[in-house]
């Protein structure tokens, strides 16, 4: 058997992390310094940031769900940089404290006393009332935080014994797993996303959350194998065969997103129902339409027809690039969903916007590669551990 | 046999063989072959009788249709439709599986879908023949049909291309061709084996002819492997694009309960749901009849069970995630939509949808009952019931509408139920022609999962 490096060592495992703490706390220092003179903005740009890297974390959750789920071989070596994402679920729920504790009343306008005189948000009231939100959070990040741990432990503590029983643990917990994902993803994005505007509603509302979460998430992992990968880790374990596949997905996954934010749209547009047209007319104001455009271009058609090529997604320097784009654009997304309701008349990018991600990426980042450094880079007694190795595209 | 017996369900490094049994390529080519050389046995006699009996129940009730118009339905004013655009979704939803099978699981390298693909298509294809009928009838003139087509023609009109309908023109079209296309181009190495076998003039002659020369040159490999890949790629969104543009016929209206953002997913999620139990109810006789158990393992059934209650899990959270926005919504209408749904005049449909769609399923959450060959073939029946029940609920939404004084109750005539009866006709026809003069599992991709076609196979042979 070859020899493999196992651990994270280096710059990556004991600079970066102190940097990146340390960024994030500046950061965070500095939005809870402005909170005083605009709470407002610093609320609606904390919550951007938030609801990026909650979706990151459940994207990944959902890529260990999944990998479990359908038995997955080729995916095994990919896999200890996506638990680790996943793992940092317990740092999104303190960060939900902030929004909690300051947020409910800037954020949602249905906490107001004047929602007493709104028919319609009365008819909600049984289910937009601050107690029962805080009910649902607990449950939605008891959930992940369970799911989370279940996996990452048992992952973890393969790794010492490569005991075959962790595995077909796990396959059982997928199953039902992916069903709580589901629930808590979709009810969560209502509460937190769509009740900012409370007046309206879409079905796909979840799914579209979901689709978000999926490309970005698969991106980021990308991202970070590459980031190991010039570091000198797992150069010779995560192959460019494994880089295609991920670009496949991350291109099939953006073709979805399409689809489900297409259907969405033209649903509504067709039907032109005044409480549901709303939602567009309000994100499609002044600067915000050019925002909507900007995003069909660059969430898909650059994508498309950018990475359609087998040589862009096997060329690990234009693939980088792609998926860089694709987070960049991903931001661009849920800016554009949240946003709006700060400034209705159009975009106005502030410096607390990117205060705001910074400090919450430069938490999440920062525990993540202490987190990574922990214990092995992949799952290194997987049973299917082998078949990831020798994985190739046809 | 061999002496030591691996449980895959315990060692997850090892991957269940895809053909089971001492097969090699020889005995995999004389079992797929055999139905297609072999005089047709009794009950294929039989069978093919009863259903061309019955498809010929399809084409009377079409020329009566013709003769008299859509009267002769059960069709009224709040229910301007029926049974037609009933039958139309739930044919195209059944022939979601074979492309699915075909295309999305071959992009996702889902090796056990090479035993079950070539019969899935079929199915899709047939399928598809039987929902087109609908759209081309249901004006009883089917004559002017051609005013569908986006041709110059001397009235100057043009279809409304802003329409729903038209689009399902297109997406249907597209969609029967590209998957005819599919089925004929994995079908060209075996159609080329059936031609080196025929012991008679006319097979070699006709097999030959469709064959297209091919001879299994490495170049022909190369160029089918590369067009089977284009194809699957293009294919892969038409998955999608079929039944959501079917979903657009409902929700781009305004009406409660038809008008919803999730259409889209929720109804492909369901035709793949109706397609893949469509299948597990014919490939369990199948591979009985045929011999073909070797092929179709119960490792594949069960792959396509889970298939179906994943999709069926899917079909579920839409039916909540609709109620609980209906609720959430705050408009009356459109809670009034759902609630006379599930407690109005049309109750019964409504729990026959949700006992076969949604609880049904859940039985395959255990190994045993999911492994059981009566179990999934009763559940299969259940979900096609339960995916008929499911557009007739949709479609019934009709008959309350804004105005209480038009609130009406539809009740299919004769002529209804015996289109209904007569398009399983035409479709179990096609079926078992099918079966009867082409093989039904695709030999070559077969042969390319056998441990014998890989060149990294060890020195070690299995156990003599």
């Amino acid at each position: 058997m070859v020899e493999r490096t196992e651990k994270l060592t280096g710059f990556l495992a004991d600079k970066l992390p102190k940097i990146l703490l340390l960024m994030g706390t500046l950061s965070l220092a500095f939005c809870a310094v402005s909170y005083g003179a605009n709470p407002r903005q610093v609320l609606f740009s904390y919550m951007t940031a938030f609801i990026f890297f909650l979706a990151l974390t459940l994207g990944s959750l959902f890529f260990i769900l999944i990998h479990f789920l359908t038995r997955a071989g080729w995916s095994v070596i990919l896999r200890r940089i996506a638990e680790t994402l996943m793992n940092n679920i317990g740092l999104m729920a303190i960060l939900f404290l902030p929004i909690a504790f300051f947020g409910m009343h800037e954020l949602y306008h249905w906490t107001h006393a004047e929602a007493i005189n709104d028919v319609i948000l009365q008819k909600k009231a049984g289910y937009l009332n601050i107690k029962f939100f805080f009910v649902r959070a607990v449950i939605f990040f008891g959930i992940w935080f369970w799911l989370a741990r279940v996996f990452y432990n048992n992952s973890v503590a393969q790794d010492a014994t490569g005991d075959h029983s962790h595995t077909l643990k796990l396959q059982k917990y997928a199953t039902f797993g992916v069903i709580l994902f589901a629930l808590t993803l979709t009810f969560s994005v209502i509460d937190w996303v769509m009740s900012m505007t409370p007046h309206w509603y879409s079905t796909m509302f979840g799914v579209y959350y979901f689709a978000i979460s999926t490309v970005l998430s698969l991106c980021v992992i990308t991202i970070l194998a590459m980031t190991l990968r010039r570091a000198g880790f797992l150069k010779n374990e995560i192959t460019v065969e494994h880089y295609h596949d991920m670009g496949k997905l991350v291109y099939g996954f953006n073709i979805f997103w399409t689809y489900i934010a297409f259907s969405q749209y033209f649903l509504i547009w067709y039907a032109n129902i005044p409480e549901e047209t709303i939602w567009f007319r309000e994100h499609f104001m002044g600067s915000w339409n050019a925002v909507a455009v900007f995003l069909v271009l660059g969430h898909f058609v650059v994508p498309f027809l950018g990475f359609m090529s087998r040589h862009v997604k096997r060329n690990l320097i234009a693939h980088f690039v792609v998926v860089c784009w694709m987070v960049f654009i991903t931001i661009v997304d849920l800016y554009w969903i949240i946003m709006p309701n700060f400034s209705p008349e159009g975009i106005e990018i502030s410096l607390l916007d990117f205060a705001a991600f910074m400090g919450i990426g430069g938490l999440y980042f920062g525990l993540y590669f202490l987190r990574l450094r922990k214990h092995a880079l992949f799952p290194k007694k997987d049973p299917r551990l082998e078949e990831s190795l020798h994985f190739h595209n046809v | 046999m061999s002496s030591h017996v691996i449980n895959y369900d315990l060692d997850p490094s090892k991957r269940v063989p895809l053909v089971a049994g001492n097969n090699d390529f020889k005995s995999v080519t004389d079992i797929i072959c055999a139905p297609v050389e072999q005089p047709a046995p009794s009950w294929w006699w039989i069978a093919t009788a009863a259903s061309g009996s019955v498809l010929l129940l399809l084409l009377s009730m079409l020329g009566y249709l013709f003769w008299e118009g859509i009267g002769i339905w059960g069709l009224n004013n709040p229910v301007a439709w029926g049974f037609d655009i009933v039958n139309l979704v739930f044919w195209v939803g059944i022939g979601h599986a074979g492309t699915l099978i075909s295309a999305i699981l071959f992009l996702f390298r889902q090796k056990w879908r090479t035993s079950i693909n070539r019969f899935s298509e079929a199915m899709t294809l047939f399928a598809v023949i039987c929902a087109l009928i609908f759209p081309a009838v249901h004006t009883g003139r089917p004559w002017v049909d051609y005013f569908l087509l986006p041709i110059p023609n001397s009235m100057a009109i043009w279809p409304n291309f802003r329409s729903p309908l038209l689009w399902d023109l297109f997406a249907f079209t597209t969609y029967f061709t590209v998957s005819l296309l599919f089925w004929y181009v994995g079908l060209i190495p075996d159609l080329a084996t059936l031609r080196d076998r025929a012991k008679t003039k006319t097979r070699k002659v006709v097999y030959g002819l469709f064959a297209l020369g091919w001879r299994g040159a490495n170049r022909h490999w190369q160029n089918y492997e590369k067009a089977y890949m284009i194809l699957a790629a293009l294919a892969a969104p038409l998955v999608l694009s079929v039944h959501s543009i079917v979903s657009f016929d409902f929700a781009t209206s305004q009406l409660p309960g038809w008008h919803t953002t999730i259409f889209p997913p929720y109804f492909v999620a369901g035709a793949v749901f109706s397609g893949f139990a469509m299948v597990i109810s014919l490939m369990v006789i199948a591979r009985e009849l045929f011999g073909m158990k070797d092929l179709v393992t119960m490792y594949h059934l069960e792959c396509m069970n889970k298939v179906i209650l994943a999709t069926g899990s899917i079909v579920g959270y839409a039916y909540g995630m609709e109620f609980f926005v209906a609720w959430y919504s705050g408009n009356e209408y459109e809670a009034f939509a759902f609630i006379n749904r599930a407690f109005g005049p049309y109750a019964w449909a409504y729990w026959i949808m949700i006992s076969c769609n949604v609880i049904s399923p859940q039985f395959f959450w255990f190994k045993k009952l999911r492994t059981s060959i009566p179990v999934m073939f009763i559940i299969s029946i259940f979900v096609n019931i339960g995916m008929w029940f499911e557009r007739f609920v949709i479609v019934m939404t009709l008959h309350r509408d804004f105005l209480p004084s038009s609130w009406g109750y539809f009740r299919p005539t004769w002529v209804d139920l015996s289109t209904l009866v007569g398009s399983f006709g035409l479709f179990f026809t096609l079926f078992l022609l099918f079966l009867k003069f082409l093989p039904m599992v695709a030999m070559a991709e077969v042969k390319g999962v056998m441990p014998a076609a890989n060149p990294h196979l060890g020195h070690h042979g299995e156990g003599h």
